[in-house]
């Protein structure tokens, strides 16, 4: 039923899902503080209660209570009292660029052109699809999901996650939809880099524009290609990227 | 003559039984906005906590009595103390609470109130029935979602649902549509939701002018079309 959070939404089923084993608190900070650096969970945003989160994560309240310690004192989240408080996400908790950067340099160049292809190569499939299937009501549902322009980077970031993740949905397979989900929480990091750049979030926002205008119009082919493209232009941009961060490093490491 | 007495009886046959299925399915989501609207009557606003424990069991009934993979109740903006947003639904085998998963607070994009499920009963006062789509934030499923507006004092406080797999409804149509030819039952969107035609595909787009026989469904957003 709902739809409410985006990449949010599928990666954060994911965190929120019961641990196999019983949970210990290590393992509990650690997938929360995934969750916060790669900006699943987003700055300002409050964490579920206690018993909330021991209850879907299938631990002990004192167990949640132990890991939330440890955020506290990653200074990842931030804890008030009162009516309106509650455990919230701190501020600059997600991952700096230079964390980013680090994950992308720590990439074998095969290994992100591998990736690449499949990125590319599923959304244009789910563009194409979403395009014969989706109708119009669908399509500007898509088009409430564009950030403006004055949004912060990571705003952007969780907004074009939820954009593709909402059109991989519009092809109706909830394969593929599932799919997208794990690219995204796999690899969505690294494609959202370059949406650090004011000009690359226009440029995203013009081309997530014609887009939807395909999709909207019901035509495949342009939808497959506007996809593609700008895509590509991405991916593009990330090799770059990754050839600067390889070169101040010198050594590239290969990919384990 | 005898063939336009086949369709009829066709029509009738997938009308009875989709009647028959969210007719009971929606009693018990009656029953659920029925409590929620007698708990609000005597605490509102109500706390998050307190709304789930009058949710609960009366979910995992709707989940045991039903073949449905999610129930619960969807409280609207304002009418919680502690919560903006908040699902007391239950999930899965395991019956998992969503509580506020994937609802972050502050942006709009999170927000499920613009969804079909949450919108449609609260703007029309009507049962509804949302689908078939991918529910990608919950249940990652093929799904259709039946819902029920909940108010209190006239107004709407939120909606009871309950999901239900397209594959578990395909399943119970099943037979109802064995032979039926061309039948096929359609949402408000004119998009199949089941056919006896194996190759309309679940989702698919149809033009109804294309059929001579139209069977509505009182109450629900569903007709079954046949006579191509």
């Amino acid at each position: 039923m709902t739809e409410v959070r985006r990449h949010g939404s599928r990666a954060r089923g994911a965190i929120f899902a019961p641990l196999s084993e019983i949970g210990r608190a290590g393992q509990v900070e650690q997938r929360l503080t995934e969750a916060i650096r790669s900006g699943v969970l987003v700055e300002g945003e409050r964490l579920p209660s206690e018993p909330e989160l021991a209850a879907m994560l299938g631990v002990a309240v004192v167990t949640v209570r132990e890991a939330l310690i440890g955020l506290r004192a990653q200074g990842l989240v931030t804890t008030s009292r009162g009516r309106a408080g509650g455990t919230f996400v701190a501020a600059g908790a997600a991952a700096d660029e230079e964390a980013l950067a680090q994950r992308l340099g720590s990439m074998s160049r095969a290994e992100l052109q591998d990736r690449a292809t499949q990125y590319v190569l599923v959304l244009a499939g789910c563009a194409e699809v979403a395009a014969e299937r989706a109708d119009s009501g669908e399509a500007q549902s898509l088009r409430g999901l564009l950030p403006t322009r004055d949004e912060a980077v990571g705003v952007w970031r969780h907004a074009d996650a939820e954009l593709w993740l909402s059109l991989a949905a519009l092809t109706q397979s909830s394969r593929i939809t599932r799919e997208v989900v794990r690219l995204e929480a796999d690899f969505g990091m690294i494609v959202r880099i370059p949406l650090s750049d004011p000009g690359v979030r226009d440029r995203t926002l013009a081309g997530h524009e014609r887009l939807i205008d395909a999709v909207e119009a019901g035509d495949a082919d342009a939808a497959r290609r506007c996809a593609r493209t700008h895509l590509q232009e991405t991916l593009d941009r990330v090799a770059r990227t990754q050839a600067e961060v390889h070169d101040r490093h010198r050594k590239p490491r290969s990919a384990s | 003559m005898t063939t336009t007495t086949t369709i009829s009886d066709s029509l009738a046959r997938c009308a009875f039984a989709v009647a028959a299925y969210f007719g009971a399915l929606f009693s018990s989501l009656e029953g659920i906005g029925e409590k929620v609207g007698e708990a609000f009557e005597h605490r509102h606003p109500m706390s998050a906590a307190t709304l789930s424990e009058v949710v609960q069991p009366l979910a995992a009934a709707t989940l045991a009595d039903h073949p449905v993979v999610g129930a619960g109740f969807v409280a609207r903006p304002g009418w919680l103390a502690d919560r903006e947003l908040f699902l007391a639904w239950w999930q899965g085998e395991d019956q998992t609470l969503l509580a506020e998963r994937g609802v972050p607070l502050g942006h709009h994009v999170f927000d499920y109130t613009r969804h079909e499920w949450f919108q449609t009963p609260l703007a029309t006062g009507e049962r509804h029935v949302t689908g078939p789509y991918v529910d990608y934030v919950c249940t990652d499923e093929y799904v259709l979602t039946a819902t029920v507006p909940v108010l209190v004092g006239g107004d709407m406080a939120g909606v009871a649902g309950a999901d239900t797999r397209l594959e578990t409804f395909e399943e119970l149509m099943r037979e109802p549509l064995r032979g039926g030819g061309d039948v096929v039952l359609v949402n408000d969107h004119d998009r199949c939701v089941v056919a006896a035609d194996p190759l309309l595909r679940s989702g698919q787009k149809v033009d109804p002018s294309a059929y001579a026989a139209v069977q509505p469904l009182p109450g629900l957003p569903f007709r079954v079309l046949g006579g191509a």
